[in-house]
């Protein structure tokens, strides 16, 4: 059972990592992602607040993570 | 004659950028430095029809399309900086006033620097060079077309052309505490 | 009393954008030489019914793009909450409730029939965060941060870092991060025993001194561009609290066959008038949160949707959708409707009640929060970008919770306001 689920993760990743591979912009399309509500999280002082007060009032909290998107400038 | 940086809607500005390109390189610089009463006299008429056209034609989202006629090796024997930039990219922005620099520091030694706007709407183009003006010329590539030729892997990107037309080097991005080492590579290439 | 945990702007992980909840690429700045500092302020009211909680916070995040494309970002927040919230006992058909303060030095009491609220308690609340980001390379970034809060009762130290890189062109971007927080609790009368009696006052036999919590979070994450218009991003996070995981002033009455809680005994007036129990949780918990969302720029607006998944060893399940829709009236006015959904299934130890005569449970709840309910927000935002590119913004939501299944009786459901209003502005510029 441990085997199938290891190689069943290894084949998704794979055809996930190929599948990634082949979607996406070139770098001189980039012109709406680099919009600042294009951004992940573009409001962090209000995504700050609403995490504080559903933190406070629900059992859930995080799950909101990181980077990508954006202007994809150097 | 074309104010350099501003949008052009007809195919004989492409002359006028050359005749722009050519008359810097031979150490002239703006309208009062052309050689020739006729050569004014064209870039004048030139100038005025673009404008006109400029007006009348140019529409958001039409932006005009100069990758096709792009010929690099209307540059052979010069050092040709092409530098890629959008106006949604921040380091671009930064940029500017560097190549304004470099332009002027290697301008008179067969140095030339030519920007390549990636932009989809002109007008969001011709608002950054308002507020961050370019003392070069523009070549506008809505389509990506020129890009994809020089193989642009990430925005701002820098192509360094040496006077037999090959890419000496390139690099992608913009970095302020880099530039002695971009300056560096110039001096290099104009003394070959 | 209420938010054990103090998240700050640092959110564990929940931690957004390139730094600090955000501080990053949203200093999109026009720059010469210097940078300029992006200040972003935020006034926020949030207000329940009928003389609930209440949180007034003013907030503040400075944002700085340093020489090597680094960024600095600091937050400041500071909150003062005041208001009552419910204990965790039963309303009481036929008799008054006489609860001893968390104190210990006196008492309240609720009639019958009401929603017992405890609103002893008044408090505010200072947190302070600082992160910093670095290029690694040319695809990589890495960012690492400290968060601080102190409060009446509560103390939170907090370090975290992350690691991003991406692939094909900038296209996918992977990131990898952790958090931890140790936390310690000194509440207002001593920690108290678990399952152990309220008792009167002055009299803190039940009672113990402070404690303490630790909380790591784990986080890899993947950020994919499909097309020019659109982004998805998916996370994993695992997150595991030890330690003290109680909620001091919470408290679960006793039952006797009719379902009215059971008089303590002795001379009236007998302070606490009937029995309560402190609560008792796990010492440890477990989550583990899928998160997903996408981004859609249309030709004039912006749609974000995500979707939350959380399930954790205490048998809580979680359902969060969340929809934002971002519509550019013209290049300076946007307005931003917001619909939220939320529906929760209750913790294995989560109970109205105990009942008189059967053993007592090893773990036992009577905190909403760790009820069945749903949740819906609805609001909107509206915000203009002035000349001067400082930008303004206010929004107005109301927050809804309605207790379900196990806990469609007795519920202290919420009927919320959110208020908020923010400024920006670059200084230096």
């Amino acid at each position: 059972m441990y085997r199938v689920i290891c190689i069943t993760t290894l084949l998704l990743g794979n055809a996930l990592l190929t599948g990634c591979a082949n979607l996406g912009v070139d770098p001189w399309d980039r012109d709406l992602l680099a919009r600042p509500d294009m951004e992940m999280v573009s409001d962090p002082m209000e995504a700050g607040l609403d995490a504080h007060i559903y933190f406070s009032k629900e059992a859930s909290s995080g799950g909101e993570g990181f980077a990508g998107g954006g202007c994809g400038c150097n | 004659m074309i104010v350099s940086g501003k949008p052009c809607a007809l195919d004989g500005c492409i002359a006028d950028v050359q005749q722009h390109i050519d008359g810097l390189s031979n150490g002239e610089r703006g309208m009062n430095h052309h050689r020739g009463i006729n050569r004014v006299r064209t870039s004048w008429v030139t100038g005025a029809i673009c404008l006109i056209l400029i007006g009348l034609g140019t529409q958001p989202g039409h932006a005009q399309d100069h990758a096709a006629q792009f010929d690099l090796s209307k540059y052979q024997g010069k050092i040709v900086w092409l530098d890629f930039w959008a106006s949604w990219c921040v380091p671009c922005r930064r940029s500017f006033p560097w190549l304004n620099q470099v332009l002027a520091q290697y301008g008179d030694k067969d140095f030339i620097v030519i920007g390549v706007n990636v932009d989809k709407d002109p007008e969001l183009a011709s608002e950054f060079l308002t507020e961050t003006p370019a003392d070069f010329p523009i070549i506008y590539d809505p389509d990506g077309k020129l890009a994809t030729q020089f193989g642009v892997v990430g925005m701002p990107s820098s192509f360094l052309i040496g006077r037999d037309g090959q890419i000496i080097t390139d690099h992608v991005g913009f970095k302020r505490h880099l530039t002695t080492e971009y300056e560096a590579s110039i001096e290099q290439a104009l003394a070959q | 009393m209420q938010l054990k945990k103090k998240l700050n702007l640092r959110t564990s992980l929940a931690a957004a954008t390139c730094s600090l909840l955000g501080a990053s690429p949203v200093a999109k700045v026009l720059a010469e030489e210097a940078t300029p500092w992006v200040i972003d302020t935020a006034a926020l009211y949030y207000g329940e019914q009928d003389g609930r909680v209440q949180d007034i916070s003013a907030n503040f995040l400075a944002n700085k793009e340093l020489r090597y494309g680094q960024f600095l970002n600091l937050s400041l927040a500071i909150d003062t909450l005041t208001g009552a919230t419910p204990n965790g006992a039963k309303p009481a058909t036929n008799t008054a409730q006489t609860f001893t303060t968390p104190s210990g030095n006196s008492s309240f009491t609720t009639p019958a029939g009401d929603l017992p609220l405890d609103d002893t308690f008044h408090d505010t609340r200072v947190a302070l965060g600082v992160s910093w980001q670095q290029p690694v390379g040319d695809v990589s970034t890495l960012d690492i941060g400290t968060t601080l809060s102190k409060e009446f009762d509560y103390q939170h130290i907090g370090i975290n870092a992350s690691f991003s890189r991406d692939f094909f062109q900038r296209n996918t971007t992977v990131t990898a991060g952790f958090a931890f927080a140790s936390d310690s609790i000194d509440p207002e009368g001593g920690a108290p025993i678990p399952l152990a009696p309220m008792r009167g006052i002055d009299d803190d036999t039940s009672k113990l001194g402070d404690d303490d919590k630790e909380i790591i979070d784990l986080l890899i994450g993947v950020t994919q561009v499909i097309n020019r218009r659109m982004l998805v991003q998916l996370n994993y996070t695992y997150s595991d609290a030890s330690g003290y995981l109680n909620d001091p002033y919470k408290i679960v009455s006793v039952l006797d066959a009719t379902g009215e809680p059971v008089p303590t005994i002795g001379p009236a007036p007998q302070i606490p008038s009937h029995q309560f129990l402190y609560e008792s949780r796990p010492d440890s918990r477990t989550k583990h949160s899928i998160f997903a969302k996408t981004k859609y720029r249309f030709d004039n607006s912006t749609l974000s949707a995500s979707y939350r998944y959380m399930t954790d060893d205490w048998e809580i399940d979680s359902h969060t959708f969340d929809f934002r829709y971002r519509w550019d009236m013209n290049r300076y006015n946007y307005i931003e409707p917001h619909l939220r959904f939320y529906t929760q299934s209750a913790a294995d130890f989560y109970t109205l009640a105990l009942n008189d005569g059967t053993p007592l449970p090893q773990y036992a709840s009577a905190d909403y929060r760790l009820g069945e309910f749903d949740g819906i927000t609805i609001g909107a935002k509206y915000g203009h970008q002035m000349k001067n590119g400082d930008e303004w913004s206010t929004r107005l939501e109301y927050y809804t919770t309605t207790g379900k299944g196990v806990s469609s009786t007795d519920y202290p459901d919420l009927d919320a306001i959110i208020f908020q209003v923010s400024y920006r502005l670059k200084i230096g510029d």
